[in-house]
């Protein structure tokens, strides 16, 4: 700036240096001038005069000799004409102007005309003669006409040097003038330049000033940041807002509030330069009051005033240091969607709040929202682990009241844990601590032997024994009736087991005989009701399919419903569904049959109303499937139609994806071998569309003792058609959950939902190594699978996803040993969920203000982002609401 | 591998004023320690240049290697507003450090003209 001024000075002197050389010299001639005129004129002048001195003297002595004859006056007559003759002749040698020329030449002339009269006179004066009156007045007319050519004569002379004097002045002014400009000129451009000098220098002082700002901003956040990291609870939380951030922000006084999102209000966690009865007036805060904080937390925006004027506008009244309060605000504490507080600071320096603190404090809020999610995961986790630990003396209390002997033994054989029953069971009272002891230090060898075969065979095969163990108490031979399961940790893998044993010497002695006759039906009811759900697997990935059985509660009492699934080869799909009139072995036995001839016929490839047409030929044959009801539809994914006929059978339940539903009741026909047997059945139609939902019922679902079907059936359609969007098995597990529950069922009850798919994988999974290359490369696998959902929700999940797998990798770097990451990603219909899961924990690092904004990308990209962290484990959840992509089969 | 190229990085020696860091492909995990070398001036200079207009996809691990660089060098970042990949830096907080222009001819412009168009980086693959 200082350059810049001296710059406009010397210019300046410059200028005036010129102006000056250009008018000195100017000024200089003038005089030169002026003076060589005077030089030339003064001459002149004197011999103008001494044309008259001479004349005026010759004219003296011609009178005088006229008047006395005396010839003295002559001398002065000739010494006059003398003078005249030497003025004359330098003035006509002289180089005058024209006009000064002429009027010499006049006055010349003049004066010859008097000198020829002077020269009569003289030689008539001499001659004797008295001159008359007359010549005396020729001689008057003649000198006056010499004096009065020679008086302008004088007046020529006179003027041209008045003139030259005069164009000497005017240089003069002129010089002056031109003087007087520069000058003017010059100290306007000083001026000028000194304004803008200030101008400038202002400006580049305010610049400098805001990038010091900014980089003071970035270290203060990196500092707040890096304070924050270590910030666990509530009271470093508080400590953190007087000391770190008071000093961060300038604030002359800051509040942190938190949001108690249940009850809708603010409790206050910290304030600084506030009094403390102000704060216990306003705590807690609802946030529906018309306060800055219930409009930032309602806004999600903060509210700001950064002037006097602003904060009188708002209505806010400070007394004490705050009275001369500047600006002040309230930022919301966001992170994610939620918003977890407020964050109020007010500053008493003018201007502390402009554009780039209000950008400065919302990131400062950020910082501040993300440390309370923090405690607040910390919080959960503790109270988790308390919860555990009053779990598990509940379930030590439960054990030691249960009269049955509940133990677990590692697998080494020794006890973990045995309950006061166990306890008695092994030792005489009860007490001595059996933990860490085998069994072999309790029973006699070969019994002690008998039980640790048993437990090491549920231990190495991994599955739930049921048996009978004959022990010897107090030298009575006790039969314990036990159920052994393998102890598995949290990765499945087997670490012990667990055993629960009843006594039932008394009991087993009664129910051996029963148990005998019952055995055999038992046996075929299970094997019966176990292949009810084996049919019920998806025969390929254009259909989802789930379903439900619940035999009734009469235990052995089999149920006559059935369905099956069946894959037809050609790309369509069979669904059966029936029910035989009974539940007995009988009638169990003819739906047996029933259903394998149908899953025959169905292999045939037959149309619906030929498949009944042969089984009902087949069924004939048969007296327990007479009047069963039956219902067999062809779904052909591919063209989007299902085919049915139907014998009696409840109607099949379609839902739109829009949640309308109908029940495909027309056409329908009386059940098996009830009319003329061998007849073609008519044939129903209906079309589908991606994300119809087919269900297939049993009466048991629908039917109540208490009232008609149509209000089951209503039931049924309305809840399928609410979650016609879910998965499939979800469907089925809600429904079931929606009609049946815990009822008690007459009937047994049984659900099939089928649900259209695309034709594209539902379903993304794998696992990798977590290193760079590996989750680069899965990372390009996702896209690919990800492109149907289009390029710009593709790259949001796939910017989230490299966040999260780059933190599992970042392991490697760490110099740990890399473990695996695995991700699993499913589209349904409108969602993308993934499951990203690692062994290890998520880290953001407090060091690195960047690595923390991998969860913040996360944040921004998807719509909701769960990090799930267990001591072995760290699960993200990622969830992003997509575009349908409608039917793409 | 996979179906994308690796990321291509191309250091073009501008004026004593700036260095420029041209990326191209993605700019990820497997991409970082070429990053960091390459955003590392050899001489000193005004400014660090990173031209983002032919990356296709870059994420935290590429944000972090450009935020160090703004702890030591001034650096301005180069990202077409309307690419996915300015999505991605406007979430990532680097406004904050850096300085963001749409082509590299305002940023070149920004810190001076180039004298010496000659590469002299050459290409280096990650």
């Amino acid at each position: 700036m200082a350059r810049r001024w001296w710059l406009i000075v010397a210019l300046f002197l410059v200028v005036l240096a010129t102006a000056a050389a250009v008018v000195v010299p100017a000024l200089l001639t003038a005089k030169d001038r002026f003076k060589t005129e005077q030089d030339h004129l003064l001459p002149v002048r004197t011999d103008v005069e001494a044309l008259l001195t001479g004349a005026t003297d010759q004219e003296t002595g011609l009178r005088g000799y006229a008047a006395t004859h005396d010839r003295a006056f002559l001398e002065p007559y000739q010494l006059g004409a003398q003078a005249v003759s030497a003025a004359r002749a330098r003035l006509e040698g002289d180089s005058l102007p024209g006009p000064t020329k002429a009027d010499l030449a006049r006055a010349v002339g003049a004066y010859d005309g008097w000198d020829q009269y002077a020269t009569a006179q003289v030689a008539r004066v001499s001659g004797g003669a008295t001159p008359t009156t007359a010549d005396d007045v020729e001689g008057k007319q003649r000198f006056d006409a010499f004096r009065a050519g020679e008086a302008r004569l004088a007046g020529d002379v006179d003027a041209a040097v008045g003139s030259a004097g005069d164009r000497v002045v005017r240089t003069i002014e002129l010089a002056l003038g031109v003087l007087a400009g520069v000058l003017a000129l010059g100290t306007l451009v000083m001026l000028g330049s000194l304004w803008f000098g200030r101008r400038w220098a202002r400006a580049d002082r305010d610049a400098d000033r805001s990038i010091r700002a900014a980089s003071r901003r970035a270290e203060i956040v990196e500092h707040l940041a890096v304070s924050l990291s270590s910030v666990t609870d509530r009271s470093q939380l508080g400590s953190f807002v007087g000391a770190e951030l008071a000093a961060g922000t300038g604030a002359g006084a800051l509040a942190l509030g938190e949001l108690d999102d249940r009850e809708g209000r603010i409790e206050w966690l910290a304030a600084h330069g506030l009094p403390a009865q102000l704060i216990a007036a306003h705590s807690p805060l609802p946030v529906s009051t018309g306060t800055w904080a219930g409009m930032a937390v309602r806004s999600k925006d903060p509210v700001i005033a950064r002037s006097p004027e602003e904060l009188q506008a708002a209505g806010l009244q400070l007394r004490g240091p705050l009275a001369s309060a500047e600006a002040g605000g309230v930022w919301p504490l966001t992170a994610g969607t939620a918003t977890l507080g407020v964050l109020a600071a007010i500053w008493t320096s003018p201007g502390a709040l402009g554009p780039d603190e209000t950008v400065f404090m919302s990131t400062v809020a950020g910082l501040v929202a993300q440390a309370i999610a923090r405690i607040r995961v910390i919080e959960a986790n503790e109270e988790l682990a308390a919860s555990r630990g009053r779990t598990a003396r509940l379930l030590a209390a439960i054990l030691d009241a249960t009269s049955d002997p509940i133990f677990a033994k590692g697998i080494d054989g020794r006890y973990l844990v045995a309950n006061h029953a166990a306890r008695r069971a092994l030792t005489s009272d009860g007490v001595d601590d059996i933990v860490g002891r085998t069994a072999q230090e309790f029973w006699p060898p070969e019994v002690a032997s008998e039980i640790d075969d048993h437990d090491r065979a549920v231990m190495e095969e991994g599955v739930e024994r049921r048996l009978e163990e004959t022990v010897v108490i107090d030298g009575e031979q006790r039969l314990y009736s036990s159920v052994k399961a393998p102890l598995r940790d949290e990765h499945g893998g087997v670490v012990g087991m667990v055993g629960i044993a009843r006594d039932v010497t008394d009991q087993m002695a009664a129910l051996a005989v029963l148990e005998r006759v019952y055995q055999v039906e038992h046996d075929l009811a299970g094997t019966i009701q176990a292949t009810m759900r084996g049919n019920a697997v998806a025969p390929d990935d254009r259909v989802e399919v789930a379903a439900w059985y619940r035999p009734s509660t009469e235990e052995l009492m089999v149920g006559g419903d059935w369905f099956d699934v069946i894959d037809l080869d050609d790309g369509r799909i069979g669904l059966a569904a029936g029910d035989i009139v009974g539940h007995d072995v009988a009638s169990a036995t003819a739906m047996g049959q029933l259903r394998s001839a149908l899953v025959g016929i169905a292999h045939t490839g037959v149309a619906p109303a030929q498949a009944l047409q042969s089984l009902e030929r087949f069924a004939a044959a048969y007296p327990g499937a007479h009047s069963a009801t039956c219902l067999y539809a062809t779904i052909d994914p591919w063209c989007e139609t299902i085919r049915w006929a139907s014998a009696g059978q409840v109607p099949l339940l379609l839902a739109a994806p829009d949640g309308r539903t109908t029940f495909l009741e027309v056409p329908q026909g009386p059940p098996l071998v009830a009319g003329a047997v061998g007849r073609l059945r008519a044939e129903g139609e209906a079309a589908l569309s991606p994300g119809t939902v087919i269900v297939a019922y049993t009466d048991g679902i629908v039917e109540r003792r208490s009232e008609s079907l149509d209000v089951g059936l209503e039931r049924l359609s309305e809840a399928v058609g609410t979650r016609a969007r879910l998965p499939a098995a979800t469907i089925c597990d809600e429904v079931v959950r929606a009609l049946v529950g815990d009822e008690v069922l007459d009937d047994d009850a049984g659900l099939v939902v089928i649900k259209l798919v695309d034709a594209r994988p539902r379903t993304f999974r794998r696992t990798v190594p977590a290193l760079p290359g590996a989750v680069h490369d899965l990372r390009h696998e996702l896209r690919r699978w990800l492109a149907p959902i289009g390029d710009d929700a593709s790259f949001d999940i796939e910017l989230a996803v490299s966040e999260a797998l780059s933190n599992s990798a970042e392991h490697a770097y760490c110099g740990r040993p890399s473990g695996v990451v695995a991700l699993q990603a499913r589209h349904d219909g409108s969602t993308i969920d993934i499951d990203i899961v690692d062994h290890g924990s998520w880290r953001p690092s407090a060091a690195d203000p960047v690595r923390g904004h991998g969860l913040g990308i996360m944040r921004s990209m998807m719509d909701d982002v769960t990090v799930t962290t267990q001591p072995s484990h760290t699960t993200v959840h990622l969830r992003k609401v997509v575009p349908s992509t409608g039917g793409a089969t | 591998m996979s179906d994308e190229r690796p990321l291509g990085i191309t250091m073009i020696s501008m004026t004593d004023a700036a260095h420029v860091v041209r990326l191209e492909g993605e700019v990820d995990i497997l991409a970082l320690s070429a990053f960091e070398h390459a955003i590392e001036p050899q001489r000193p200079v005004e400014a660090v240049v990173v031209d983002l207009s032919d990356v296709t996809f870059i994420d935290s691990s590429g944000f972090r290697v450009i935020h160090a660089a703004s702890v030591r060098h001034r650096v301005l970042v180069v990202v077409p507003p309307t690419s996915r990949v300015a999505r991605a830096v406007a979430v990532s907080g680097l406004a904050e450090v850096v300085e963001l222009h749409g082509t590299l001819d305002e940023a070149i412009a920004e810190v001076g003209a180039p004298r010496r168009p000659a590469a002299a980086g050459g290409t280096s693959d990650a």
